[in-house]
């Protein structure tokens, strides 16, 4: 039973990183109501970045992230000015194939500028294990966790109260009506990439120290799928409860079904799980009913 | 008539001698060489092989094997089946007189592709472990501690390390999910019959980003006494990493040959992270081998710097020691057939007379034969200690008479 607790724990911390991806997925999805298929590749360009300014150039971390951050700023920014604003108003199909393209892009761009050994951040946060009865917390998790909650406040606040929300809202479904109103498209379309791109920079930073950094980290932003099929493309509520059910299976398969079948269940069952989901309620545990097929 | 008699041992001589420089003409002789300098495992690929183009350029700037050059034609497999197939049928139409494929999953792939085409290959450190029968196995050359050699050596230290006696002890063993993964484990079942260990395995999904619930596992759940670790790429770090977090004692972890890099401690978070961690290996580790210090005279000569990756020991040095045995292997079917017109045949008996090999200290003695295509099979276990490697043993190897039986099961 202690076993399971821990399990739970743990499960629920990495589902709290999890929805930190996320998050990234739902903000483009909520603003240009495209999936962005690259949020794990910015995740790993982000880490890629702070990490080679430590290693290469020896900043301090706190600079480093500040580099990293206005990498991100920037990369955003030239994101929507020279690949996006160019298909406001086409169908969300060639939006979502430009972020493709932009994974495999940056796939091959992040080895090719910053070689392909891999590296780690490494946060001023203790190894050391805490207690806690049965619990078993990791310090680590505990912080990402702690981001990914002030995050999701964070937004779900901007989304739902401010002006800039209801207006990015407005822009994700519609472009033209938007214009009509007023409202500057290919500035919403900025904050959003740019936003996105910051919170794959938390991520990052989380996960690059979790698991370290390289091209492999970009594999975090697949784990992510199924993590928003549950939740809810456009929910950020969703992106909480459908991260914590993800990392809870995941941990549980690991520990229980995974020794009794010799291993490798644990990575695929959070794809049965989406699966099912999309065959019983394809928009999610709190997403909109809305569908359309792509 | 004198004249017609002059004349006529002048156009022999002639004839004579042309036909010596056609024979003595400089060939270049063509080695495939697979690498993974990017995908899933190239924490190995952007140390070993710079360490084996190194090695070869010392050669040809020596003036090759004798007098030929060796071409090192390498293609980024990423650790993928397909591209390793496509990357074999490119060096077959070169005339390749060697290939040397990177992967268990690859190997098994090709080793009866190699074996139907008459052309050697080797698999230093990696599988198929049964491919060290060389009856069975005629043109695979393990050439250095396959992973059941790495395994049985691997609980030798351990017991050595629980104070001598394994009965009734828990080891872990935490292997990469894959054909080269499950290797160990019929060798841990062989040993275990006599050494009455509990044994589980763990799997960790590829590529091993994530283990932090298998660890829980082991640690907490299991509170295994010793830990095996068999995995590579990315997820050595992980796993480090998790063991650490979850308080587990370093010095009673080994990791196998693939997960024991100056990268991999690295991307652990470095070297205070993973203190007392014992390490395989197969070929040594640091920089003090005269080979090495013929590469950097190379670099040197060229006005060179030497190469980044050279810091990288442990991937480095096994690049060099790849090359060194295939430049070997070369050398002696050269000279047996006494000429460069080599076939893949040719190499096989080259590399199958190699024997007392040791690279200036930098491998065990290699012995080859036709039914030890592993060269004997000898690791020797370096451990974490103050930010570098030391050796804690000698080059060794264990539970030779388990390993040879698996082998000769296999060849039945």
């Amino acid at each position: 039973m202690e076993f399971a607790i821990s399990l739970v724990a743990e499960g629920t911390l990495t589902g709290l990183m999890y929805s930190l991806i996320a998050l990234g997925f739902v903000l483009i999805y909520k603003s240009t109501d495209a999936i962005n298929f690259a949020q794990g590749e910015f995740v790993m360009i982000a880490a890629i970045v702070v990490a080679g300014c430590i290693d290469w150039f020896g900043f301090p971390l706190l600079v480093a992230v500040l580099i990293g951050f206005l990498f991100m700023v920037v990369f955003g920014m030239g994101l929507e000015r020279f690949v996006l604003r160019p298909m406001i108003g086409m169908p969300i199909v060639s939006i979502i194939m430009a972020t493709i393209g932009l994974a495999f892009f940056l796939r091959g761009f992040g080895p090719l500028v910053f070689g392909a050994a891999p590296t780690t951040i490494n946060l001023p946060i203790p190894d050391s294990p805490i207690f806690w009865g049965p619990l078993y917390l990791k310090p680590i998790m505990l912080v990402g966790a702690g981001i990914s909650i002030l995050f999701l406040l964070a937004f779900g606040w901007f989304f739902l109260k401010s002006r800039a929300g209801v207006a990015m809202r407005a822009v994700a479904d519609s472009h033209q009506v938007s214009m009509a109103m007023g409202i500057n498209v290919e500035r919403f379309f900025a904050v959003a990439w740019i936003t996105a791109g910051i919170v794959a920079l938390l991520g990052g930073l989380v996960w690059g120290n979790m698991i370290g950094v390289d091209t492999q980290l970009a594999l975090v932003g697949l784990k992510v799928f199924p993590v928003v099929i549950l939740g809810g493309l456009d929910s950020i509520i969703g992106v909480v409860v459908g991260g914590i059910i993800v990392g809870v299976v995941e941990a549980l398969t690991s520990g229980f079904i995974d020794p009794m079948v010799g291993g490798g269940m644990k990575d695929f069952a959070p794809y049965v799980l989406m699966i099912v989901m999309l065959m019983i309620r394809p928009y999610g545990i709190f997403g909109r009913r809305l569908i359309e097929r792509i | 008539m004198s004249y017609l008699r002059t004349f006529g041992l002048a156009a022999l001589a002639t004839a004579g001698l042309a036909a010596a420089a056609s024979t003595a003409q400089a060939k270049d002789l063509i080695i495939g060489m697979m690498c993974d300098r990017t995908g899933p495992t190239a924490v190995t690929g952007t140390a070993l092989c710079p360490g084996y183009h190194d090695y070869i350029d010392l050669v040809n700037s020596k003036g090759g094997v004798m007098g030929n050059k060796i071409i090192a034609d390498e293609v980024d497999i990423q650790y993928k089946v397909p591209p390793a197939i496509e990357a074999y049928q490119r060096y077959k139409s070169e005339g390749a007189v060697l290939v040397s494929p990177y992967g268990t999953p690859m190997t098994a792939a090709l080793i009866k592709t190699m074996e139907e085409d008459k052309i050697a290959g080797t698999t230093a450190g990696f599988g198929t472990a049964a491919a060290a029968n060389g009856e069975k196995y005629p043109y695979m050359f393990p050439i250095a501690a396959s992973y059941w050699s790495q395994t049985a050596a691997a609980i030798k230290f351990a017991k050595d390390k629980l104070g001598g006696d394994l009965k009734g002890k828990k080891i872990a063993y935490i292997f990469y999910d894959n054909p080269a993964g499950r290797e160990g484990i019929p060798v841990l079942e062989e040993i275990q019959k006599q050494e009455g260990y509990e044994l589980r395995t763990f799997g960790v999904p590829a590529p091993g980003v994530e283990a932090g619930s298998q660890v829980l596992d082991v640690t907490r759940r299991y509170r295994a006494d010793f830990v095996l670790l068999h995995v590579f790429g990315r997820a050595p770090a992980v796993v480090l990493k998790e063991l650490k977090r979850a308080g587990y004692p370093m010095d009673h972890v080994i990791g196998y040959v693939w997960a024991v890099s100056e990268g991999d401690i690295a991307a652990a978070g470095g070297w205070d992270v993973v203190e007392g961690y014992n390490t395989i290996q197969f070929a040594g580790v640091g920089s003090d081998y005269p080979v090495l210090q013929e590469i950097r005279d190379m670099y040197k000569a060229e006005g060179k710097d030497e190469p980044e990756a050279m810091k990288y020991t442990v991937y480095y040095n096994r690049g060099v020691f790849q090359a060194a045995v295939h430049v070997k292997a070369i050398e002696n079917a050269v000279k047996a057939k006494g000429s460069a017109d080599i076939t893949g045949t040719d190499v096989r008996d080259g590399m199958e007379a190699l024997h007392g090999f040791t690279l200036g200290g930098l491998v065990p003695p290699l012995e080859m034969s036709r039914q030890d295509h592993e060269g004997g099979g000898f690791v020797q276990v370096f451990q974490v200690q103050k930010g570098k490697y030391v050796p804690v043993t000698d080059w060794f190897r264990a539970y030779r008479d388990d390993v040879l039986r698996l082998l000769a099961a296999e060849h039945q």
